[in-house]
């Protein structure tokens, strides 16, 4: 099968559409189970108790945090080194939602900071180059909607996001 | 990690986790599929196929 036929917008476009209702489902279903797991399967913890729980919310957002800053990299670099519109579009589609999951580790970090360790923050290598990575989101967001000419946004952005991977790799 | 040493978290806060990690890639697809369809129809609003879409949803 010819995948290459959907590297245009015209083709893409309604393969996506058809695309979204099956993956927003399978997130729904995911997420339920995986919630009932995290708060009603998972056992006590010895030394936490059930603040632990927290965990199965901020561990998985920052997977992601740091996953899709990669997978975005990835777009707007092939964007870039192929001349293709779309990667460029699919860099952008990706970042709001890498910012999200960015912001919802660090919030729900905060939540179990406190009664763990009894504060909310706390200038760290791995809280610090988390907070980094949402500036760093931030900063490709900015950029995008800076530049007029959509082409020359993607490849500025692009820029941006391949050194942010650096960051990136270094956290892991 | 290791598949034959004792394992250091419980079995089932892994497996929570994980579940987790794939319901948030899949939101993150239809997020970002839902977002590139917006961004599509902008950045080429100027196209055939966008002008008509726009029509056929008008």
């Amino acid at each position: 099968m010819n995948w290459f036929k959907y590297s245009s917008p015209q083709t893409f476009f309604p393969l996506a559409g058809k695309l979204v209702p099956w993956f927003g489902a399978l997130a729904l279903v995911a997420c339920v189970a995986g919630l009932y797991i995290g708060f009603f399967r998972a056992p006590t913890d010895a030394q936490q108790g059930e603040a632990y729980r927290i965990i199965f919310i901020h561990v998985p957002a920052a997977w992601m945090s740091m996953f899709l800053y990669l997978v975005m990299a990835f777009w707007a670099g092939w964007g870039l080194a192929f001349n293709t519109r779309l990667s460029g579009m699919m860099a952008s589609a990706i970042a709001p939602t890498g910012a999200l999951f960015t912001f919802v580790a660090l919030w729900t970090g905060s939540f179990w900071g406190k009664p763990t360790w009894g504060t909310w923050w706390v200038w760290d290598a791995r809280l610090t180059s988390e907070l980094i990575l949402l500036f760093l989101y931030f900063g490709f967001m900015a950029l995008q909607a800076a530049i007029d000419d959509p082409r020359r946004a993607d490849r500025s952005s692009t820029f941006r996001s391949s050194g942010g991977t650096r960051c990136t790799r270094a956290r892991r | 990690m290791s598949l034959t040493k004792a394992p250091t978290m419980a079995a089932t806060m892994l497996t929570g986790m994980v579940v987790m990690v794939f319901g948030f890639w899949f939101y993150s697809i239809a997020a970002a599929l839902m977002r590139a369809r917006c961004i599509m129809l902008e950045r080429e609003r100027a196209s055939e196929w966008a002008v008509e879409y726009a029509r056929g949803s008008a």
